[in-house]
């Protein structure tokens, strides 16, 4: 509803320069990955709205991050592979991993609840919202670090290529079913819940990473219901 | 200032981006009456609404809406506001929705209902739960209005809602402000480029290329000359009525 697909993915490959920084300097990887993300996304955001395209500065940000991603991995002494942070690796995923992507979740639903229609109302008309003396520069940038958070949180499952698509897809086939938003809060969690499960069950079958098939599962939902849509 | 003053505007003066848009502006408006601001594209009508609403901060001067210091009365109440009209998007909301957003600073628990009374009072009741981009233009303006009521201000404000809108939808949509002035005792303050239902309409026209040119409080000058000062080039409009007859 924003038009920021776009900028998730921006964030997911400055998530992989931000890796490639904790690993050459051996710091732990998720503090370092969430303060960069953190700091870049708040960046970008400050000057998209001061008026810098949006397009170009994600445009810009996504090629350099890679670029410096590939470099520091390819300078590092102990060479790692790329593959697990370019397409994920559910079987790296920790307990600690999972105590903070519930934190995180739990965070989110707070913030849906309290904010999740005001968010909405600044996505259909921000001057109005803004008119109404609601403090829209704030409900942004708070959206902007959660975005992060989540993203970076989500790059060790799906890895930093089809991270983007768990934030686009569900909420797109959700919308392709419902006239409203309002259940589309509810709607699309679900739709991502069952792609996970249903992608991790055919990743465990098929022995293919567990990622791409949860992407694959969510497109065939997309494509799905617009196929029973247009019939 | 009287308890009849709606508005008082004193020696406002606007900068944005290194540009002076609003020089030394002066007016005062009076309750429950339909004003319009007419001027040319880049004159500073949606600039003298924005400083009203308190979305542009002014160089200097002030601004009073009911005798209280716009800062203060925007904080406390709402100012009904009716933006330009974006491109439609399929953007997932319902009617119903879109209305609500005019509650935002206070949800009761009698919403609904308000929601309701506000489409009542422009004719869009039975269309409250239909998604929001499957109406017409007019239509769609209508909801906007409703939204822009619902929290029931005593002041609206309306940035050229007509635009893009055929002649029967414009003049449908003055006769609603005219039924809302009437029935409400809302003042509504209105930028226009629709001179013909200006001169129709209209209480009071405040005209506005940088700065104040005319504020006619009781009727509207049709004369070249006028035109002249206030859009910079020759043009002597032909104003006509719904009928398509010439008036002079």
């Amino acid at each position: 509803m924003r038009k920021m697909a776009f900028f998730g993915d921006g964030i997911a490959h400055v998530t992989f320069a931000s890796i490639a920084i904790a690993l050459c300097f051996d710091l732990p990887i998720l503090p370092v990955a969430i303060g960069i993300a953190v700091i870049v996304a708040l960046a970008l955001g400050y000057f998209v709205r001061k008026g810098v395209s949006e397009d170009t500065g994600i445009g810009v940000l996504f090629s350099s991050a890679m670029a410096f991603g590939i470099v520091a991995f390819s300078l590092m002494q102990e060479q790692r592979s790329l593959m697990s942070y370019l397409f994920g690796d559910i079987l790296a995923v920790r307990n600690q991993d999972l105590f903070f992507m519930g934190t995180i979740t739990g965070v989110i639903v707070v913030f849906t609840f309290l904010l999740g229609d005001k968010l909405v109302y600044m996505s259909y008309d921000e001057e109005f919202v803004k008119a109404m003396g609601v403090k829209v520069d704030l409900i942004y940038y708070v959206f902007l670090v959660l975005l992060s958070v989540t993203i970076v949180s989500s790059v060790k499952i799906l890895g930093i290529v089809l991270v983007a698509a768990m934030l686009v897809i569900p909420a797109a086939s959700s919308l392709l079913v419902l006239k409203s938003y309002r259940f589309s809060f509810i709607l699309s969690p679900v739709i991502a819940c069952v792609s996970v499960f249903t992608g991790i069950v055919f990743s465990y079958i098929f022995d293919v990473p567990a990622g791409a098939l949860i992407v694959l599962v969510q497109s065939g939902i997309f494509f799905g219901i617009l196929i029973l849509k247009r019939s | 200032m009287s308890k009849e003053t709606c508005l008082e505007v004193e020696s406002l003066t606007v900068r944005l981006a290194n540009r002076v848009v609003l020089e030394n502006i002066n007016f005062c408006l009076s309750r429950g009456k339909f004003y319009t601001i007419i001027g040319p594209n880049g004159g500073g009508k949606t600039t003298l609404i924005k400083s009203i609403l308190g979305l542009v901060k002014p160089v200097s001067g002030s601004i009073y809406i009911f005798g209280v210091r716009s800062e203060d009365y925007l904080r406390e109440k709402t100012v009904g506001y009716v933006p330009q009209r974006s491109s439609s998007t399929r953007f997932p909301m319902k009617v119903v929705d879109v209305v609500r957003m005019g509650l935002i600073k206070g949800l009761s628990s009698k919403w609904k209902k308000e929601v309701l009374e506000s489409l009542e009072s422009v004719g869009m009741q039975r269309y409250i739960d239909e998604p929001i981009y499957e109406l017409s233009g007019g239509q769609q303006q209508r909801v906007m209005i409703a939204r822009a009521i619902v929290s029931k201000p005593e002041l609206l404000m309306l940035d050229e809602p007509t635009v893009g809108l055929d002649i029967d939808s414009q003049k449908s949509f003055y006769e609603l402000i005219k039924k809302l002035v009437e029935d409400l005792n809302i003042t509504v303050i209105m930028a226009t480029h629709d001179i013909g239902f200006v001169a129709e309409y209209s209480h009071g026209v405040l005209c506005i290329n940088r700065r104040l040119v005319v504020h006619e409080s009781c009727g509207f000058e049709k004369e070249k000359a006028f035109f002249n000062r206030l859009y910079g080039f020759n043009v002597k409009p032909v104003i006509h009525n719904h009928k398509g007859e010439k008036r002079v």
